[in-house]
């Protein structure tokens, strides 16, 4: 017998007869303002927030992160060249496009076509996620109803950026992944495409 | 015949009550903030409900999912192996890296590795294993063991991790500041992403319809270990699996706040297939998980998410610390885990508890942990695994209660004794119950001739 047979049989051999059907629905919380309560709490996770009025606007925001001493990936711009791994753990920033943003705890919901490499949100010292205001949602599971997980290779849920407290549980934002997030949420007639 | 090892451990601790103190209101101030991020929600009630709801359906049809699971799994490009015991995912966790022609491995946080004693092995046959959790990192350079699930090195203050770091990372000597300590560990553990072949990392989620897998961490360790590497490894117990995607939602909202208070996990990944060119292997453990799961009133522990909620509140896990439980997951919850995976070796920790129930009032997925430590002490005595002293006094205990007689004779002695002789229980050498406790004062008479002389006039 394979291990594989040992443990199904194990589990049938134990398996009870019946069970009722599995019906779950939850009311999650709503907010009368999402957007206020996404940035209170991103904040209070270490991200910062800026609101964006207009396609120029948001082009002058990420011109402001461009500089000739940083390396700088705009995920918004087609790549120039592929990036290697020495490339990707040297860059100073990155700008990503996120999708679905949680009003309830300050998360976003990034896939792996948007993310140019899926090291970059996670070797980058500053991470600079775009998001658009229409798709901030009031919890998870509103959340999970929009995405379907499997549409690409790879997704994460990014709330702030990384942090540790396995040191006597002092707060220390910007553990092994970005020191900082930075969060541009734009309007909803701003188009970003 | 076992030791008392739980309450000898615990005496060491406690031997430095500053330290003691400082462990105690840390950990309440943990727990402190779950209570705050749990009352944020109304329906947190709910949620533990549909948490326990899901896991319930999930035990009773573990292998349709786990099948099923398998099955979309290898659909998406993920090479799924099984193991029957620790020893089996050992092996196969080497095989796959011997076959690479790989000697070093980094792996974000994993109980069930710790639980197979995979880095002993691995380290034996020739593997370097970096554990990245900043707190695992800390507790594998002293060479000891993580004692607590969620915060590994919660035992050791500033100074000692200082003194650490300044003998394996050269950091200034006595420079205590954290910030300053992980910026070091940081540049030597990107150093470690950055060369390692293989990452291995554990599951907290795996998803049946889409053949998933979901990994939360707060310090991105396992996705820059997974994202930088050709192979990832993914170990999971079988108990690992949830039916859908969307009870993802469910999970989630319950676990950061659990364990921390945080809203969420700063990054929760979803894995579905690897990406081109590169290798991804799901490890489905058993080791005795089955058998548990065939024990009526021990199956529900099972449903554990590793939260840690229960080591925070529980009284004696916070005044004893966690290694006083000599076993890879300590407080409330590893009391009941461990006796399954070895009676003899964990005997005494059914006993390490107070069963004031605070641990099964904060579990997210309503675990019954205080029954389930009555239950396992029962089945423990009658097994003949219990302390021999506690068999002991329980026994005469029973006889003095039993009888009338011997009842009335002991308390009359017991009086006499605290009022005339009382350095006999008075001492801490021959009255355990005196080391952290006063006496009461001894009464004149007791209740039942109380009574009898009151009624009467």
């Amino acid at each position: 017998m394979t291990a594989k047979d040992k443990i199904i049989a194990a589990i049938r051999a134990v398996k009870p007869e019946a069970d009722p059907i599995l019906e779950i629905k939850i009311n999650g919380l709503t907010f009368a303002d999402k957007r206020k309560q996404f940035i209170e709490v991103l904040n209070s996770i270490g991200g910062v927030v800026s609101i964006i009025d207009s396609k120029q606007a948001l082009e002058e925001k990420i011109a402001e992160f461009i500089s000739p001493n940083k390396i700088v990936i705009n995920g918004f711009h087609p790549m120039e060249s592929e990036y290697s791994k020495a490339n990707l753990y040297e860059v100073d920033v990155a700008i990503i496009r996120g999708g679905v943003a949680v009003a309830e705890n300050g998360a976003i919901w990034v896939t792996e076509k948007n993310m140019v490499d899926r090291m970059l949100p996670f070797s980058c010292e500053q991470l600079v996620i775009v998001i658009e205001e229409k798709n901030i949602v009031n919890n998870l599971h509103e959340a999970y109803d929009l995405i379907n997980i499997t549409e690409e290779g790879y997704g994460v849920f990014i709330a702030g950026p990384s942090k540790t407290a396995d040191i006597e549980q002092s707060l220390v934002i910007g553990a092994h992944g970005p020191v900082a997030l930075q969060v541009l949420i734009t309007k909803d007639n701003t188009s970003t495409e | 015949m076992m030791q008392q090892q739980h309450s000898d451990n615990a005496a060491k601790f406690i031997a430095d009550d500053a330290r003691t103190n400082w462990h105690d209101e840390t950990l309440w101030f943990v727990r402190a903030k779950r209570d705050k991020a749990a009352h944020n929600l109304p329906e947190w009630e709910a949620l533990r409900q549909a948490a326990s709801d899901i896991k319930d359906h999930t035990l009773n049809h573990l292998d349709t999912y786990l099948l099923e699971f398998e099955e979309k799994a290898k659909a998406n490009g993920i090479i799924v192996h099984w193991a029957f015991d620790a020893d089996e995912h050992n092996q196969i966790v080497y095989d796959i890296i011997h076959q690479s022609g790989i000697t070093k491995m980094v792996k974000s946080k994993s109980m069930l590795t710790e639980e197979c004693k995979l880095n002993e092995f691995l380290q034996h046959n020739g593997v370097e294993v970096v554990d990245t959790d900043l707190g695992e990192r800390i507790v594998q350079f002293r060479n000891e063991t993580p004692s607590h699930i969620v915060l590994p090195a919660i035992h050791l203050k500033k100074e000692d991790v200082s003194a650490t770091f300044h003998e394996f990372l050269h950091t200034e000597k006595g420079n205590n500041d954290p910030l300053y300590l992980t910026r070091a560990a940081r540049v030597h553990l990107r150093n470690h992403f950055f060369t390692s072949e293989v990452a291995l990392t554990g599951v907290n989620f795996a998803v049946a319809e889409t053949g998933s897998i979901v990994v939360c961490t707060n310090e991105g360790n396992a996705d820059l270990g997974v994202h930088s590497a050709r192979i990832h490894i993914a170990s999971m117990g079988i108990e690992k699996i949830i039916p859908k995607a969307n009870h993802l939602s469910v999970f989630l909202r319950l676990l950061a706040r659990s364990a921390t208070g945080q809203p969420v996990t700063t990054y929760n990944s979803h894995f579905n297939r690897p990406q081109p060119g590169k290798e991804m292997h799901v490890v489905i453990v058993n080791n005795k998980r089955t058998q548990q799961l065939a024990e009526p009133d021990f199956k529900s522990s099972l449903k554990c998410i590793r939260c840690a909620a229960c080591f925070n509140t529980c009284p004696i896990y916070r005044k004893s610390g966690g290694h006083s439980y000599h076993t890879t997951v300590a407080g409330p919850i590893g009391s009941i885990l461990s006796p399954n995976l070895d009676k003899k070796q964990h005997a005494d920790l059914p006993f390490a508890s107070t069963l004031c129930g605070s641990c099964s009032n904060v579990c997210p997925v309503k675990i019954d942990i205080h029954n389930q430590l009555w239950k396992w002490r029962q089945l423990l005595t009658k097994e003949g695994y219990a302390p021999p002293a506690k068999t002991l006094a329980m026994k005469g205990m029973a006889n003095v209660l039993g009888s009338p007689f011997l009842y009335n004779l002991s308390g009359k002695v017991g009086r006499w004794v605290m009022r005339n002789i009382p350095f006999l229980v008075n001492n801490k050498n021959w009255n355990p119950w005196f080391k952290q406790r006063d006496m009461p004062k001894a009464p004149e008479q007791s209740f039942r001739d109380w009574y009898i002389k009151n009624k009467k006039s």
